[in-house]
This record gives C-alpha cells, sequence and structure tokens, in this order.
C-alpha cells in the first residue's frame, strides 16, 4: 500500500494487493485485439515478464496500450516508478487513439499483468478522521428542561386522577354516612362532625386540583417563553441559573407536596371511614339487641354494646385530634389564590399560616412568579414543618388507639431524632431562619404540638375498648380493610417522599433499584453538606497554617476580606443551624470560612488545590425511610469517597468550554454540583446481561454519565490510587496535559437496606463521563 | 455512531463475534488448534506490514478466556481488536496529522500513568462517527490493578499456549503498556498534508 498526497489537501491510498485477480485469458485483449495478441505472443516464452495498461472507468475501456515494462524501470524503483506516475493530480489521459482525456488520478485504473495475474491499482480517496476526546462535560439544559416538562405532564395527569378517586372515596363515605340517621343509636352530632369534615376534605381536594393545574399550565408556560428567549440568543447569566433551579426542582417540590397533602387527606378520611364503621357495627349490635337477639357466646349483652360504643367514642375522639392537629395548620382557609402574587414578607403578617399553604406558596409563587429572587431557605422551612407536622401528628397517634405501641413509637421517634444530623433545625424552628416573617406560627406550633399528647393520655379511652381496638388492628393489619379505607397515592408514594430534605428543601426521590438515586439524594443532603464543609474547614486550616509558617499574614487576612460578603445567605443558613452553641462567638469565624470556601469554587487555582488535597475526604451519610407509623422501613449508606477532590474534578469538567460560554454567563453557587445531583436523579438501567461479577450497569438519564459497579478490590485500588489520579487529573485540567484517560468524576460505595422485603446490598460504584459522546 | 470498537491491543479471541460464538457453546466445544494459525498472525511484529483482512474462519475459533472479561458495560455491538482490523481491511486507520500528534501523545501520557500505578486491562473505545469522519474515543476500565490473582492468572493462561498462538491478555503492565502502545501505531497513521513537518 503507498500513500500519496498532493498539492490539495487530498490523499490517496493506493491498493496494490488486495485486488489481485486471475483473468479470464492470459493478459486481456480488450479493444486493441491485434496489438496485444501480437505482443503477448511475442512474449509468450518470458512469462516473468510484467505487462501495463490503464483502464478508464469514465470510457469504460483500456486506454492505453499494453506496454511491457523494461528491465531498466525495474531497476530502479518500483516505488518511484508509481509515485512518478500518480503523483500529479492534474495529469489527463492523452490518449488521442482512444478519444479519452479523462484524469489519470482518480478516473483510471492502472493495471499491472503477469500471465494469469493482474494487478488493479485503484485511487482510493482517504478522510482522515479527526480525534474527539471530551474535555468539558457541559450540562444539558435542554434535556432537562424537556425532562421537566414531561414529569409535569405525569404529576398532572396522575394527580387529577388521584384527585379523582379522592372525590369518589369522600361520596361514597358520604353516602355512607347519611344511611346511619336512620338509625337513632348514632348521636347526630357525631354524623353532623363526620359528614362537614367529608365536605372540607371534599372542598380541599377541589381547590388544591385546581391550583395544581393552574401551577402546572403557568410554569409550563413560563418554561415555554424562557425557551424562546433562549432561542433568540438571549443569555440569562446568573438570572438564569435561578430560574433554571427553581423550574427544575419544581416536580419534586410539586411530588412532595401531593404527598403530604394527600396522605393528610388519608389519615383524616381513615379516622371517618373507621367512625363509620364502628358506628355501623353499633347499630348492627342495637338492632341485635332490639330484637332480643340473645348472645351467641355468652358475652352479656350490655358489654358488646359497650364495646361497640366505646369504639365508636374512641374514633370520633382520634377524628377530633387529627381536626385539631389540623386545625392548627389552618388546612380549610386555603387562601392562596389571592396571595400568589405577593411577595414573601407580606405572609409575616400572616400568623399562624397553613402548612400545606406555605408549602404551596413558597414553592410555586417562587418559581413561577418571581424566578430570581427565589428565596430557598423558605422552602426548606415549610418542607421542616410539614416534617415536624407528621412527628406531631404522630405523637398523638398512639396515645389515642394502641397503648401498646406507644413504647415502640416513641422509640423509633428517638432513634429517628438521634440520626438527624446536628444542624437539622427540629429543635430550633423559630430561630432557624430569622428571615421568614412567620416566626410565630413556627413557635406556636412547635409549643403546641407537643401539648396535646399529654392531654390525650390522661384523657385515656377505656380500657376494654383500647385493648379490643388493639387487638382489631392487630389482625386488620396490612389486611384488606385499611386498604379500602385510604385511597391509593400511586406515584406520589413512591420514590420514598418521606426522607428528610436536603439542602434548599430539595427531596430527591430515590428508588431502590436506581444506584444513582441514592448517590443523588445524599450529595443534596443537609448531612452531607456540613460533613463536606466541615473537610473544607479543616483543609482550610493546614492551609492556613502552612501559609502562616511560611509566608506573611497579611495576604491571607486580604484574602479573607476578598471573600468577604459573597455568600451571605449560606452563611446566614450555616450561622443558624449551629444555633444550639454559643452563636454568636462561632458566627465570625464561620463567616470567614464559608465566605473563604465560596471564593475557592469561584478561582481556578483553588480548584486545583483542593483537587490535591491528600486529607481523606470522605462522607459517610446514612439515612432512613420511615411509614406513616414512624416504623424504619428503609436505612440507606451512601459513603462519597474523596468528597473534596472529586467535587473538584467536577467543577473543572463539568463545565462549558470557555469558547462556548454564552457572553457575561457566570455559574450560580452550586450551579454544577445541583447539575450532578440533578442527572443522578434519574437513570436508566442496563439490560444487565450480567458479566462476570453480574455487576450494575446504569446511565443517567440525559445520557452524561454511568453509574458502574465495581469490585471490592477495585474499589481499594482505587482508593490506594486516587492522590495520583487527582495528580494527574489536575495536570490534564491545568497544564495541558493531553490524555484521553474517561473522568471519573465520583466514587461511592452504597448499601441499603430494605425492612418490608428484607432485601440488603451494598456495592461499590464509580460515576464516570460517558465514555462515547 | 456507527460502530463502537473496544481495543485492546491484542488479538488474541478479541473479535466480537467469537465472544458471543464462546459464550454459546461455552462448554460443548473443542477449538481448533492453535497451529491452523498461519504464521502471519502469530506475532505483532508484520501484522502491520500486511494487508489481507480475511481471516481464516479458524482463527476465529481459537480458544480464550477473554469472553468472560469481555465488559457488559459496553453494549452488545461493541467490536473488538479483530473486528477493527476487518474494518479497515488491516490498514491503519488514517488521522489527520494534528489528531495522530495529540492522539499519541495522549495514549503515551495514559498509558504511562497507568502503568505507574500498576494497572492493566485497560482498553480504548473508539467510537466512528462516519457522518462528521471523527471517532470519539476514551480510555476505559482503568481500575485492575496487577496483583497476585492476575499473575496465577496469567500463567495460567500460559500453559495452554502453543509456539506461534497470540500472547495471553494478561501480562504485566509494562509490557501491557508496551503492547497496547504497540499496537495504536499498527491501528492508526498520520495522513500528513502539505504543512505537516516531519
Amino acid at each position: 500500500m503507498f500513500l500519496f498526497y498532493n498539492d490539495e489537501l487530498t490523499s490517496f491510498v493506493l491498493n496494490i494487493f488486495k485486488k489481485v485477480e486471475e483473468m479470464d485469458g492470459p493478459i486481456p485483449t480488450a479493444e486493441h485485439p491485434k496489438e496485444a495478441t501480437e505482443r503477448v505472443e511475442k512474449n509468450r516464452k518470458d512469462k516473468d515478464n510484467y505487462a501495463t495498461w490503464t483502464y478508464c472507468m469514465n470510457c469504460r475501456k483500456v486506454v492505453t496500450p499494453l506496454t511491457y515494462i523494461s528491465d531498466e524501470t525495474w531497476r530502479y524503483s518500483f516505488g518511484k516508478f508509481l509515485e512518478v506516475s500518480f503523483y500529479n493530480k492534474t495529469v489527463t489521459i492523452n490518449a488521442s487513439a482512444h478519444q479519452c482525456h479523462c484524469q489519470l488520478q482518480g478516473q483510471t485504473t492502472l493495471y499491472f499483468g503477469c500471465g494469469n495475474l493482474a494487478a488493479r491499482f485503484t485511487y482510493e480517496r482517504i478522510r482522515p478522521y479527526n480525534v474527539f476526546f471530551r474535555r468539558y462535560l457541559p450540562f444539558d439544559e435542554t434535556f432537562h428542561k424537556k425532562f421537566t416538562v414531561l414529569e409535569l405532564n405525569e404529576i398532572m395527569v396522575s394527580s387529577s386522577d388521584l384527585f379523582d378517586r379522592f372525590h369518589e372515596h369522600i361520596e361514597a363515605t358520604t353516602s355512607d354516612t347519611r344511611t346511619l340517621f336512620v338509625s337513632a343509636v348514632n348521636k347526630p352530632a357525631h354524623l353532623q362532625t363526620l359528614l362537614s369534615e367529608l365536605h372540607v376534605i371534599g372542598q380541599e381536594v377541589a381547590h388544591a386540583s385546581s391550583i395544581l393545574r393552574n401551577k402546572i399550565v403557568s410554569v409550563t408556560n413560563k418554561y415555554n417563553t424562557h425557551n424562546q428567549d433562549a432561542e433568540s440568543g438571549y443569555s440569562c447569566g446568573q438570572v438564569g441559573s435561578a430560574a433554571h433551579d427553581a423550574f427544575s426542582s419544581f416536580p419534586w417540590h410539586a411530588r412532595r407536596y401531593l404527598f403530604l397533602l394527600t396522605s393528610a387527606w388519608n389519615e383524616r378520611l381513615g379516622a371517618i371511614v373507621q367512625a363509620v364503621s364502628s358506628m355501623k357495627k353499633l347499630v348492627a349490635v342495637s338492632q341485635k339487641l332490639s330484637i332480643g337477639g340473645r348472645s351467641d357466646i355468652g358475652i352479656p349483652q350490655g358489654v358488646g354494646a359497650d364495646g361497640e360504643l366505646d369504639e365508636v367514642m374512641e374514633s370520633m375522639q382520634r377524628l377530633k385530634e387529627i381536626k385539631d392537629v389540623y386545625a392548627n395548620f389552618n388546612i380549610g382557609d386555603m387562601d392562596i389564590q389571592s396571595r400568589l402574587g405577593s411577595l414573601p414578607d407580606k405572609r409575616s403578617q400572616k400568623v399562624n399560616d397553613d402548612i400545606e399553604d406555605d408549602d404551596f406558596d413558597s414553592e410555586l409563587t417562587g418559581s413561577t412568579y418571581d424566578d430570581i429572587h427565589i428565596d430557598f431557605s423558605e422552602e426548606v422551612d415549610a418542607d421542616v414543618m410539614a416534617s415536624r407536622r407528621r412527628r406531631s401528628v404522630k405523637q398523638i397517634e398512639p396515645s389515642t388507639s394502641r397503648s401498646s405501641r406507644r413504647g415502640l413509637d416513641d422509640d423509633s421517634e428517638r432513634r429517628r431524632r438521634k440520626n438527624k444530623p446536628p444542624s437539622h433545625p427540629s429543635k430550633e424552628l423559630g430561630s432557624y431562619n430569622p428571615q421568614f416573617g412567620s416566626k410565630d406560627s413556627f413557635v406556636s406550633i412547635s409549643s403546641r404540638s407537643p401539648s396535646p399528647s399529654p392531654q390525650q393520655r390522661a384523657k385515656a379511652v377505656s380500657a376494654g375498648g383500647a385493648v379490643k381496638s388493639a387487638i382489631n388492628r392487630f389482625f386488620n393489619r396490612g389486611g384488606k380493610e385499611e386498604d379500602t379505607n385510604t385511597v391509593d397515592l400511586g406515584m406520589f408514594n413512591q420514590g420514598r417522599p418521606r426522607l428528610e430534605p436536603g439542602v434548599g428543601g430539595v427531596v430527591i426521590p430515590v428508588y431502590d433499584d436506581q444506584p444513582s438515586t441514592i448517590i443523588s439524594h445524599s450529595l443534596a443532603s443537609v448531612d452531607y453538606e456540613s460533613q463536606f464543609r466541615r473537610h473544607t474547614r479543616t483543609y482550610l486550616k493546614e492551609i492556613g497554617s502552612i501559609k502562616r509558617g511560611t509566608s506573611s499574614g497579611p495576604r491571607e487576612n486580604d484574602e479573607y476580606l476578598d471573600g468577604r460578603g459573597i455568600d451571605q445567605q449560606s452563611s446566614k443558613r450555616h450561622d443558624s443551624r449551629s444555633g444550639r452553641r454559643g452563636r454568636s462567638e462561632l458566627r465570625r469565624k464561620k463567616e470567614r470560612t464559608t465566605s473563604s470556601v465560596s471564593q475557592m469554587t469561584n478561582n481556578k487555582t483553588d480548584i486545583e488545590k483542593r483537587m490535591l488535597v491528600r486529607n481523606k475526604t470522605h462522607v459517610k451519610h446514612t439515612f432512613r425511610d420511615f411509614d406513616e407509623k414512624g416504623t424504619q422501613i428503609a436505612k440507606f449508606i451512601c459513603t462519597t469517597f474523596w468528597a473534596t477532590q472529586f467535587q473538584a474534578v467536577r467543577q473543572a469538567f463539568l463545565k462549558e468550554r470557555e469558547s462556548d460560554k454564552a457572553p457575561g454567563f457566570t455559574y450560580g453557587k452550586n450551579f454544577i454540583e445541583k447539575n450532578f445531583v440533578k442527572s443522578l436523579s434519574a437513570s436508566l438501567s442496563f439490560a444487565a446481561v450480567g458479566g462476570k461479577s453480574g455487576a450494575s450497569f446504569s446511565k443517567t438519564a440525559d445520557d452524561r454519565f454511568i453509574v458502574k459497579s465495581i469490585s471490592r478490590t477495585e474499589l481499594q485500588m482505587f482508593l490506594d490510587c486516587a492522590p495520583a489520579y487527582f495528580e494527574y487529573l489536575s495536570k490534564a485540567f491545568f497544564h495541558g496535559l493531553p490524555t484521553m484517560l474517561c473522568k471519573i468524576v465520583g466514587v461511592y460505595q452504597i448499601g441499603y437496606h430494605n425492612r418490608e422485603t428484607g432485601k440488603r446490598t451494598m456495592e461499590q460504584v464509580v460515576v464516570m463521563q460517558v465514555s462515547l459522546g | 455512531m456507527s460502530k463502537v470498537f473496544d481495543l485492546k491491543g491484542s488479538l488474541r479471541g478479541r473479535f466480537a463475534k467469537n465472544l458471543r460464538h464462546n459464550k454459546e457453546k461455552a462448554e460443548s466445544r473443542a477449538s481448533p488448534s492453535p497451529a491452523t494459525i498461519p504464521k502471519k498472525y502469530g506475532s505483532d511484529s508484520d501484522a502491520s506490514s500486511d494487508d489481507d483482512a480475511d481471516y481464516p474462519a479458524s482463527y476465529a475459533g481459537s480458544d480464550d478466556e477473554e469472553g468472560g472479561k469481555y465488559d457488559e458495560s459496553k453494549s452488545s455491538s461493541t467490536l473488538l481488536d479483530g473486528d477493527f482490523l476487518d474494518f479497515t481491511s488491516g490498514r491503519p486507520l488514517p488521522l489527520t496529522d494534528r489528531a495522530k500528534a495529540n492522539f499519541h501523545m495522549s495514549i503515551l501520557n495514559d498509558t504511562l500513568f497507568l502503568s505507574i500505578i500498576n494497572v492493566l486491562d485497560y482498553s480504548i473505545l473508539v467510537g466512528i462517527d462516519e457522518e462528521k469522519n471523527e471517532l470519539v474515543v476514551g480510555i476505559i476500565d482503568f481500575m485492575r490493578q496487577y496483583d497476585i490473582l492476575k499473575q496465577m492468572e496469567r500463567v495460567g493462561k500460559s500453559i495452554p499456549m502453543v509456539v506461534g498462538s497470540e500472547a495471553p491478555t494478561i501480562i504485566q503492565p509494562p509490557a501491557y503498556k508496551t503492547r497496547f502502545i504497540t499496537a495504536m501505531e499498527r491501528y492508526f497513521m498520520t495522513v500528513p498534508n502539505k504543512w505537516t513537518t516531519l
């Protein structure tokens, strides 16, 4: 094979050996048989002689006479001969005898023949390939926007379906209740309470349904106009990233909101249905009595009726309690519409704000009406309150009906509290966010909600009834009766919606079969954030001490001065988290650290420094999922190895190339990390063909990352070599070292234990860039 | 992306169809004697000068444990070294001079780094985008270190080796590196343009 190139940027490969063919005859006679035959005859004895001729592919005929290659030619380099004959691209055949004026190169085929064999020389154009290797892996915003819109559609469809089911359920229960008016046994007042409660829930369902629909429509519209803006070349910069955050986390918030709302309805409806059914029983018993029914099993009639009556009283009591709890949150007063356009501050005038309302308001208003000035911390508050509320409800529950369960619940409650990250503001709701206006309501809730429980405990219902209902519950647990009492929440019950909300109130749904969602949830968690910051502080301290030791102090101070005030919000948040300790004293220190932390993310050399940190910065985060009764149903562990270093790798790698960036575009705080979390929050598992180790393998939905499980030895190897790896990468990112290694952007060990199915897994995974594309 | 190749630099059993074939009849198969493999495929040195891509069918059947190691992380359509040579008709794939220079330097850097941290078994994933006339590349699977287990594996694999058959894929990291680089030199070539200097 020979390679030629000429003045143009074209190169040709000359195939020699590939196209050796056997000819029909010894040497072709072609168009001019006489001549050729003569010569062939003449040279027949000398079979070693090579003949050459040219065939024109345009004219479809042989266009040069058969020529024998002279000994002289052979004596010179054959390659040289070829080169000479093929060198000039513009050469045309000027064989007038054959009326061919085609170009020699590209349009003709040169043959060399010997005996029965002919070698065909053809030109083949070479198109040299470019090599592409990804140096930057930017976020696919378009994809995620589309994904979000799809998700919103799904939420829209399934929620309206869910609302319908609630309506049906309410209607059915209402008509059930109405039939009870016939009998005189039950107090009409009780029935009225039930009916009015049902009515209220029905109204709430209708209200929520209409609001949600409006919200989704307006968010989608917003998206569309935003899209048009983007298409018309409008660059969004910081503003855009805030809008982007708000929009992209909207489905998560909506799901969680719906889950909280609907499970609250379920709880109330469940209580009502139970009351109705116990009333029915009472009716049945009293009918028996009035017929003069005898007692088959020898229980005194009075006792039986008393038991039923107790049960009715108990369920009414329970209903009342639940109602009281929710009344604290003012669900009936869902006056969202009128306040949609209002600024967040105005809410401060509203004391005793409705919790669901808050959820809704801060998220929904934020993302639709006020994309730019969203205070995410408010959402944290709302969510925290929501979980708080769940807890307070939970506390009441066992006290009324299941005295036997109380110990267990309290226990799990305690465990849960213990597991909470220290920064979790469960005890300082009031002081959690000073900015938040409706502080009073927080205080009132946190003070009020525990108070009912001792009262109720004192007011314990008659012992017989309690035991009986406990037994009833025991036998009915998990039975079908429970299911008919409530409405199946469908998709809103999936993804473990009860998990603790993460930073910024974002709740990443976790699916057991998608390891990446566990990672995603963990990375967005408050615990991860605080551990990560601790690592950073340690590192900064070390750097600081080194600096102090080696160079002059003032420079360091300058650095801090520069960074001061960059990150007011985060330092404030940070500050309030550590509220229990001597706050004011710590504040100054923290402000300095956090501001320098945030400063670090902006600076290229700082990214490099962090990538080269030698300390182990592993973050181990455990989180648990509880069911509505507070029992732990699943436990997740996610260990992030080399958190600081990998975060730096992501900062350097998961961004746009400088030249592709829109002018003036700067990444918002944590933009890259948020997007990383977003990418990991949805992944598709590959058809598990099962390699040697049966390794799982998945790709994120946006095609950016591969999540691949590795063996323990491989993990160990990586942990040993990680410093070398980071050093190598830093050379590649910051010093122009050419490399084609597929970047690993995170190494994790994740495990979960599902107590319901008893399934346990522990696997090591690497998150790496998609190797092709 | 019309074709995706996973290249390791070894021809031993590196045919995708061979792998599938291996998997199908993993146990009930008497592999053809390696002796039937023509000599010219036996060593690395003369493969580059060669031209004919029509490998004898018997070669495709040659035995190797590689099949089991084939990483499922790549889709089943991923092709291997043998298929690559098939695809290019045994000729090196032409790259623009700049691309080749960059490619070459990257390969040298990466393999050096990996051999220093005692890693082998990595491979380079090459996706061919015919439309853009572009190769999308990336080195993957660099998580396996040379350890005792590997050493055992190597000894085990060398035993059935008959003269003339391809060296096993399990070798020490420096040797793996050398083989990898040599193979890349063989698989890809520079196409000069008029500004190319030597």
